[in-house]
């Protein structure tokens, strides 16, 4: 049978050679023959919808059966368009959810609820609900019924509901994924901690909810050995994050006063040995009212058992970031140097080195919110050596782990004095620092998400803003700013600032924006009133093009200069 | 032989006397000398004809000042742009049945910017073409029953309404 000169080159060549074809041309020569056909759909598509938009299909669409069973053709073009909305800042937004329990702290995460099921696991006060996309591609809010410590259960007995005078300490403040899907560990302010798994799966159609059951519940010990002396809510846990089997735990616990505390040698030298990150102001505070700070490590299988290591912090630490394969430990707290990184051996311990100060800056700041590449789908940068970071200084800083920490600016050289002068300097290390020029307000939270993971999305203090940066933007990629360093290309890196834009949150809260999560296609987000998405993604709902009459439209002000500053729409 | 010289040898038995730098572009030849050392055979390259090869090495003299190819994590990034340069626009203006010669024999040779600048090529002329016009150009023999092709039209088609249509009404997100 007669065969073209394209359709005899051997799968290989033929493979490279459609690597330099765009989509349209691929659906159009897919047309033409049954070989063809079969080549491109079977692997030139699917390639080509891992380039355009990640590895894999967002995190709360994979269940769906456009994902699992829509041809490559749909899929492939889906990816396409959703990129293309990215591109643009072509987005949609929709309030998902509004608290009844009224203001709060909320937390927000990707959550498995199942194999292969996707969701977004969100707490408002000491309330849990489950985000979930349903087939026609909208969102479900779906209440989560969790078994609640025996105190509280009292309270919502007696009638008292969110009112509770214990409400503030049975918040949760922290979920953390547990060792497979549909387990969560919970964290709440009283110390407490649960360890949930799914005990019934939801059934919206007959309004039934997700319950999980307890797996385990203990009180978070305090830095000492053992619980603290006055039983539960002593310790409280700010922020929790697991990862290669590890639970890491950011905790402050509250000392006895003063008096009391001079007659015991053991807690002042335990605070005077954490000094390494110490600074003038947190001690300061810390004679004001007694606290000491730790984060310890557990092993997530058995997260109540001892703590496998504490690391005592002089400042209070505000988040805490395992590497997808466990090497290293990140912690964000207040001080000059609010960024500590811990490297961990094996077996999960910190090896016997000191914690490197990765950010040093001349007032204190805090780093409030870490995060790191989804191994998923990252195409711009290595997720075991690439941290992010969200400061109360308003940016929101990237650190190639790879690239020696330089060292405290204090030596006494003239060069280095010169170098001290320029208000806090971006060391090497520090690969991309973003902030919006049209604000100041500090940086909550950040997550990653978009085509390849390269979106950077980071909560700011007041009115709901989300500023979003392309990471792909600046002119060089990362990796040659890593390894350029004349004076003359060190001068351009600085200039190279990624694209971004501030986007104004549906439901125009003035609140921060507590909480983040991120996947292909949209951004998950929190405020003290009401959770939000915004939503880049093509698949179609409600029949509009694009999904564009789903949900509201979306405030934003680009970053550039000359345009910048204005009021505009996403997508008009 | 002077040790800047090369011979090779095509499929049809022409032999070519070719400087070290024009031959090197082939990373295939460069490795052979490498590991032949000084030698005064000449190398076989059964598998291109004279005149192929008397193309490609046009191509290699004119590129044989080019720097070496930066790392491979710029690659993807390279790809993507379907860019010629203007030398090589010209160079490539041969008939299909060259172009694909030149392709093959690139890959075979081991010369990768021109094997892009031919697939380069042939993804330009792909662009912006319907099914009929692309089976022309290349001689593509349409072996698909009418159904088959409307099937793949529909799916080809990114239509808001009938995707949603792919997606079964029933069945919820979390079982």
């Amino acid at each position: 049978m007669h065969r073209s000169r394209l359709e005899q080159l051997p799968p290989e060549l033929l493979s490279h050679l459609l690597s330099f074809v765009c989509l349209d041309s691929l659906l159009s020569l897919s047309a033409t023959s049954r070989l063809l056909h079969a080549f491109i759909t079977s692997s030139a598509l699917p390639t080509y919808a891992a380039k355009t938009l990640g590895a894999r299909t967002p995190f709360t669409l994979q269940h769906l059966p456009f994902h699992r069973r829509a041809p490559w053709a749909q899929r492939a073009q889906w990816g396409e368009r959703t990129s293309e909305r990215w591109g643009a800042w072509d987005g949609r937004g929709a309030v998902v959810s509004p608290w009844t329990g009224g203001k709060c702290l909320p937390v927000v995460k990707l959550w498995e609820v199942d194999h292969g099921v996707g969701t977004v696991l969100v707490a408002s006060g000491r309330e849990l609900q489950l985000w979930a996309t349903r087939n026609d591609g909208n969102l479900e809010v779906i209440p989560v019924v969790v078994p609640l410590p025996p105190g509280v259960a009292a309270a919502a007995a007696a009638g008292r509901g969110a009112a509770a005078p214990r409400g503030a300490l049975d918040d949760v403040t922290s979920l953390a994924s547990g060792t497979r899907p549909g387990e969560v560990v919970v964290a709440r302010h009283s110390g407490l901690v649960q360890r949930l798994r799914v005990a019934h799966h939801a059934d919206p159609a007959r309004r039934r909810p997700l319950v999980l059951e307890e797996t385990a519940r203990y009180a978070m010990p305090g830095p000492g050995a053992g619980p603290a002396a006055d039983g539960k809510g002593a310790t409280a846990v700010q922020a929790l994050h697991s990862g290669g089997g590890l639970l890491a735990a950011a905790t402050t616990t509250r000392l006895p006063p003063p008096s009391v505390s001079s007659a015991l040698p053991s807690s002042s030298s335990l605070t005077a040995s954490a000094t390494p990150l110490h600074t003038l102001a947190t001690s300061l505070s810390s004679r004001a009212a007694p606290k000491s700070h730790a984060v310890t490590l557990h092993a997530l299988s058995s997260p109540w058992a001892p703590a496998s290591a504490v690391l005592p912090f002089a400042a209070k630490p505000w988040a805490v970031h395992l590497s997808p394969s466990r090497r290293w430990l990140a912690v964000g707290h207040t001080g000059t140097a609010p960024l500590s990184l811990l490297h961990l051996d094996s077996t999960g311990s910190p090896t016997g080195s000191p914690a490197l100060a990765l950010a040093r800056t001349r007032r204190p700041t805090s780093v409030y919110g870490l995060t790191s590449p989804s191994p998923l789908s990252s195409g711009w940068a290595n997720p075991d050596e690439t941290l992010l970071a969200a400061l109360y200084d308003s940016t929101a800083r990237v650190y190639d782990l790879r690239v020696p920490v330089p060292g405290p600016a204090s030596s006494s050289s003239s060069w280095d004095d010169a170098h001290a002068a320029a208000d806090d300097e971006r060391p090497r290390n520090e690969v991309l620092r973003l902030s919006d020029p049209w604000s100041d307000d500090a940086a909550y939270a950040l997550a990653l998400g978009g085509p390849q993971g390269a979106v950077l999305a980071v909560g700011s203090a007041r009115n709901a803003a989300v500023r979003l940066f392309d990471l792909r933007a600046p002119a060089a990629p990362l990796f040659l700013l890593v390894e350029a360093e004349t004076q003359r290309e060190a001068k351009a890196r600085d200039r190279a600032t990624a694209r971004g834009i501030t986007a104004f949150a549906p439901g125009r809260d003035r609140s921060p924006v507590y909480g983040l999560a991120g996947e292909a296609s949209r951004f998950w987000g929190v405020t003290e009133r009401r959770g939000f998405v915004l939503d880049f993604d093509a698949f179609p709902r409600g029949g509009g093009a694009g999904g564009r009459r789903w949900g509201e439209r979306v405030a934003y002000v680009g970053h550039e200069e000359g345009g910048g500053g204005t009021l505009r729409w996403m997508g008009e | 032989m002077s040790a800047n010289k090369v011979k090779l040898s095509t499929s049809d038995q022409e032999e070519f006397d070719v400087e070290r730098d024009v031959a090197n572009r082939s990373v295939l030849i460069k490795n052979m000398l490498e590991d032949l050392g000084d030698s005064d055979q000449a190398i076989p390259l059964p598998n291109v004809s004279a005149n192929v090869l008397k193309k490609v090495l046009e191509w290699c003299e004119h590129h044989k000042k080019d720097p070496e190819p930066i790392a491979e994590d710029l690659d993807d990034n390279r790809r993507k742009t379907t860019e010629i340069s203007d030398w090589d626009a010209k160079f490539i203006q041969v008939d299909q049945e060259m172009l694909f010669e030149i392709i093959l024999a690139a890959n075979y040779l081991d010369i990768k910017p021109l094997l892009d600048v031919g697939c380069k090529t042939v993804a330009n002329m792909i662009k912006g073409k319907q099914p009929e016009e692309i089976r022309k150009l290349f001689n593509i023999v349409n072996d698909f029953t009418p159904e088959e092709e409307a099937q793949i039209k529909k799916e080809n088609e990114w239509a808001e309404d009938r995707v949603r249509l792919l997606v079964p009404p029933s069945c919820t997100a979390t079982r």
